[in-house]
């Protein structure tokens, strides 16, 4: 278990982003009316305490998961997962989808 | 490995684990940082009221989640995905961890007193939650520990007295001094919570003989998040650990002074308790429910065993009586012989010698007032045993010794002198196991004698090494074992 430190102040910022997705998730399971044990069978996981801590800004919704919790709260999985990544992944976020569109309009404007 | 363990904890996280599993929990944390560079232990709770643990890397990457459903215990480790159930906490996560999980130790606990309760035990468990390589544990330097503000002892103590709850230590107020206040708000919607630090820093007697070889420490510190947590980290500062070497302990310079006496006094309490005495130096006395010990001078540790689990069914069983126990001479007292234990409460008990009265002789002695320190073995949260220790020390105790305690051992130091010995035969029906004190607390030993067949009390055996215990005495505490 063995893990590289992350610098503090990315180690903060990550933790914040986790939070942020923790409450959106949190909100998005209540609007559709679940409780954490009903989402947590509608989405195969193996222990219903997990969506308690991911939406409490502990650890991240797995990937082969996001699937299922989007269809399980009814959002749209691609919008679902493309939150996700801005919260868990940013610096991959912002280079798939925010610098990659000035890039992309420059390459079309050529 | 390391040997100094720094802590700070929030006395108030962990809702809805019992003290006992919440310690377990504090105790894994505490391992897996000696592994890790650092470990944060976040408590929360789901809406459904189950409680849950991730034990997270500084990133806040979860490398563990623990979590009790209905009564069953989960660990799982996400990195590799594997993940164990089972009945009790502590073998569920040692089946997934494997060797990163060590064995469990008992409960060393200073000094009893009005001030004294369940949550600074609680901060000594985790104090003393860590063993080094010789599975030892010595506090021995202590910080920002004080009264809370507002914190009623008086109250704490008679809720600690609660016997028949696992989440009494919950509602009482913290004793120690508010480091840091967090909001925190769980599932079910909960009020922030006050949290309180308290930071210890103990050491084995082997590290504090010889500073030198130290190795690094695990270092603790509150950690905020949107749950409670409790970080645990390495502490490279090797000049502070030299400086609390140096500082020394009385407790540490266990020398020809030390002797040990290992009690099994079993059986039923018709006949008057055997007293069991210490020398003038620090002696290791290990109690038994027949059993009344005096330490004498020196920084004595008395030892209470865990009850038998057939016995602590019924009720907490009495496991020792403690004639004297002094804060000033640096007195202990370790629960649990080697299991992990929780203190559950104490109270003021009118007579602790009420249990043998029936006996002859004993109608005769005078009534002793003293306190009655309950503790949990199996992490259930409710007392298994408790220890009477008595308010003083005095003529009683000679009554005592006229009354019927024929195998009683009074020694001093002169009698030891480097030479193991006792009479086995005059040891009656529970001979004590006796060994002269060792020239130094780090040289092996071996009993002089073992009692032929000790009564099974638990793991109150295994622990025959003598080992220098230096005390945890937080200085803000007015105790009255003076």
């Amino acid at each position: 278990m063995s893990r590289t430190a992350a610098a503090p102040e990315r180690a903060a910022a990550l933790k914040q982003l986790r939070r942020e997705a923790g409450a959106w998730l949190k909100g998005l399971r209540e609007r559709a009316g679940l409780t954490q044990a009903e989402l947590a069978e509608r989405v195969g996981l193996r222990y219903y305490t997990f969506v308690s801590q991911v939406e409490s800004g502990l650890g991240r919704v797995p990937i082969e998961s996001q699937g299922a919790w989007a269809a399980a709260i009814g959002v749209d999985p691609s919008e679902f997962a493309r939150t996700l990544l801005r919260y868990y992944e940013p610096e991959l976020f912002r280079l798939l989808f925010t610098a990659a569109e000035p890039a992309a309009r420059q390459a079309g404007e050529r | 490995m390391g040997t100094v363990l720094q802590f700070a904890e929030e006395l108030s996280v962990g809702e809805g684990w019992s003290p006992g599993e919440r310690a377990q929990l504090r105790e894994i944390g505490v391992q897996l940082a000696g592994v890790l560079d650092e470990v944060e232990l976040v408590f929360g709770k789901t809406e459904r009221g189950d409680p849950w643990c991730a034990v997270t890397d500084s990133s806040g990457e979860v490398l563990l989640h623990i979590a009790r459903i209905d009564g069953a215990f989960v660990v799982h480790s996400p990195d590799d995905d594997r993940m164990a159930e089972g009945p009790d906490l502590w073998g569920t996560a040692a089946r997934l961890l494997g060797d990163a999980l060590r064995e469990r130790r008992g409960v060393i606990l200073p000094f009893p007193g009005d001030n004294w309760a369940p949550p600074t035990a609680l901060a000594i468990i985790v104090a003393i939650a860590l063993q080094n390589e010789f599975g030892q544990f010595a506090p021995e330097e202590h910080t920002s520990v004080g009264a809370m503000p507002g914190t009623d002892t008086a109250d704490a103590a008679a809720s600690a007295e609660d016997e028949g709850g696992s989440d009494a230590p919950d509602a009482r107020p913290p004793l120690l001094s508010a480091a840091e206040t967090r909001p925190h708000t769980d599932d079910a919607g909960q009020e922030p919570a006050s949290a309180a630090v308290v930071a210890a820093r103990p050491a084995t007697a082997e590290a504090a003989a010889e500073p030198q070889r130290r190795g690094d420490a695990p270092a603790a510190e509150v950690a905020s998040g949107p749950a409670q947590a409790l970080r645990l980290a390495q502490d490279h500062d090797d000049a502070a650990r030299r400086e609390a070497a140096a500082q020394g302990h009385p407790a540490l310079s266990s020398g020809p002074t030390e002797a040990t006496v290992s009690e099994f006094a079993g059986g039923r309490h018709e006949s008057a308790p055997r007293l069991v005495e210490g020398g003038q130096g620090a002696d290791r006395l290990v109690l038994g429910p027949a059993v009344v010990a005096e330490g004498k001078g020196g920084a004595d540790v008395f030892v209470a065993p865990a009850p038998a689990p057939a016995a602590a069914n019924s009720g907490p069983v009495l496991t020792g009586v403690i004639a004297d126990m002094h804060k000033g001479e640096g007195d202990r007292l370790e629960l649990g012989g080697g299991r992990f234990t929780q203190v559950t409460g104490q109270t003021q008990v009118v007579d602790i010698l009420s249990t043998f009265r029936g006996a002859p002789g004993m109608g005769d002695l005078p009534t002793v007032s003293g306190r009655k320190v309950t503790y949990d073995v199996n992490g259930d949260g409710r007392p298994d045993g408790y220890v009477l220790i008595a308010d003083h020390a005095g003529a009683w105790v000679d009554a005592l010794r006229n009354v019927g305690s024929r195998d009683s051992r009074p020694w001093d130091d002169r009698a030891w002198g480097g030479r193991t010995g006792g009479d086995p035969g005059s040891a009656g029906v529970s001979p004590p196991s006796i060994a002269a004190p060792p020239g130094d607390a780090h040289t092996p030993w071996a009993p002089a004698f073992e009692a032929p067949s000790p009564p099974p009390l638990a793991e109150a055996g295994t622990d025959h090494m003598p080992h220098a215990i230096a005390p945890y005495a937080p200085p803000e505490l007015d105790l009255p074992f003076v």
